[in-house]
């Protein structure tokens, strides 16, 4: 009765009272998605359109003359959203930073359900009961993916050289490449000693890194925290992390050591 | 001119769309009204792209 009652009202144009009724049920107090949250999306996209074809009509790209092959620009920059793995390849080898690291990240975004036993912050947003997780998000995008875009977009110039923005671009700049690796600095001159001490170094890096975040969780979380969470989930997140601090570490290790590489061998760099 | 005559259709086939799902929102009943918002939405979007055109402007 009250359906056909309130079909009725509607037919008629008119706002209708819905009389608000107890959740006595679980799902008694949701609603589908669809039409309830897909209606709104879709109307939010609608917007978005409307405001970009008016936006592109009112203004110009950026484009520029045809490619010449015999007049390269310099700086040669990749579109702005791939400027951060540009950059990355100032401090890594190709593979690292271009297939590796990459990985890593597609295969990190896709563990997170599984790796996050987390309850807290579904269906509201909280900082609070999601500290970790999200100071890991922002880390991991905003130190290490917005941060190089922006350095690749504002502060690399001709050469790839590094401007300050009130330095001027000069295409003559030449600095001089007086980066050295790790066991080099350290007195290692042997080529084979010197890529076994970087592999050391490496491995050291990790084993020593995944046992001192076991405890730091112990430490944070509690005993319990651990069994839950489970060996299998702590490793993935410990070596994904540990990778994450490993790019820092090394960035920093060029930028204020001249640093090139930890492990130089013929085959690979780290 | 025919350009921002066929962009101008295809606004309005886009805002009808808008405007039938912002009905569906703030008001009850069935799909109906904005099933029709979403056609006529279409065909004015569908006209102007036609109009529009391949290549340049």
């Amino acid at each position: 009765m009250a359906t056909s009652a309130a079909a009725k009202t509607a037919q008629a144009g008119k706002r209708i009272e819905v009389s608000i009724k107890k959740a006595v049920g679980p799902g008694d107090d949701k609603v589908h998605t669809w039409p309830h949250l897909v209606r709104a999306e879709f109307l939010c996209a609608v917007l978005v359109m409307i405001g970009m074809i008016i936006w592109a009509l009112m203004l110009d790209a950026p484009l520029e003359e045809p490619a010449n092959p015999s007049r390269t620009p310099n700086p040669s920059k990749a579109p702005w959203y791939f400027l951060g793995l540009q950059e990355m390849l100032v401090f890594f080898d190709p593979w690292h930073a271009g297939v590796v690291l990459p990985s890593f990240i597609i295969i990190g975004l896709m563990v997170i359900p599984y790796i996050d036993i987390n309850p807290k912050g579904n269906g509201y947003y909280t900082f609070r009961d999601r500290k970790w997780e999200i100071l890991t998000f922002i880390f991991g995008f905003h130190i290490l993916w917005v941060s190089l875009i922006i350095i690749g977009t504002l502060l690399r110039g001709p050469g790839w050289n590094w401007f300050w923005p009130w330095e001027k671009w000069d295409p003559h700049r030449v600095e001089a490449l007086t980066s050295v690796n790790l066991p080099y600095l350290l007195g290692l001159r042997d080529y084979f000693w010197s890529a076994v001490f970087g592999g050391v170094l490496v491995v050291v890096f990790f084993v020593v890194g995944t046992i001192a975040m076991y405890w730091w969780v112990i430490w944070l979380k509690g005993r319990e925290f651990m069994v839950r969470w489970g060996m299998t989930r702590f490793m993935i997140t410990s070596f994904l992390f540990l990778n994450m601090l490993a790019v820092l570490i090394k960035m920093l290790m060029r930028h204020m050591f001249n640093i090139k590489n930890i492990m130089e061998t013929p085959w690979i760099n780290i | 001119m025919k350009f921002y005559i066929s962009k101008l259709l295809q606004l309005i086939g886009i805002t009808n769309v808008g405007f039938g799902l912002i009905y569906g929102l703030t008001h009850e009943g069935g799909l109906r009204f904005e099933l029709k918002m979403l056609i006529i939405g279409s065909a004015f979007f569908l006209l102007g792209r036609f109009i529009e055109g391949r290549g340049a402007a």
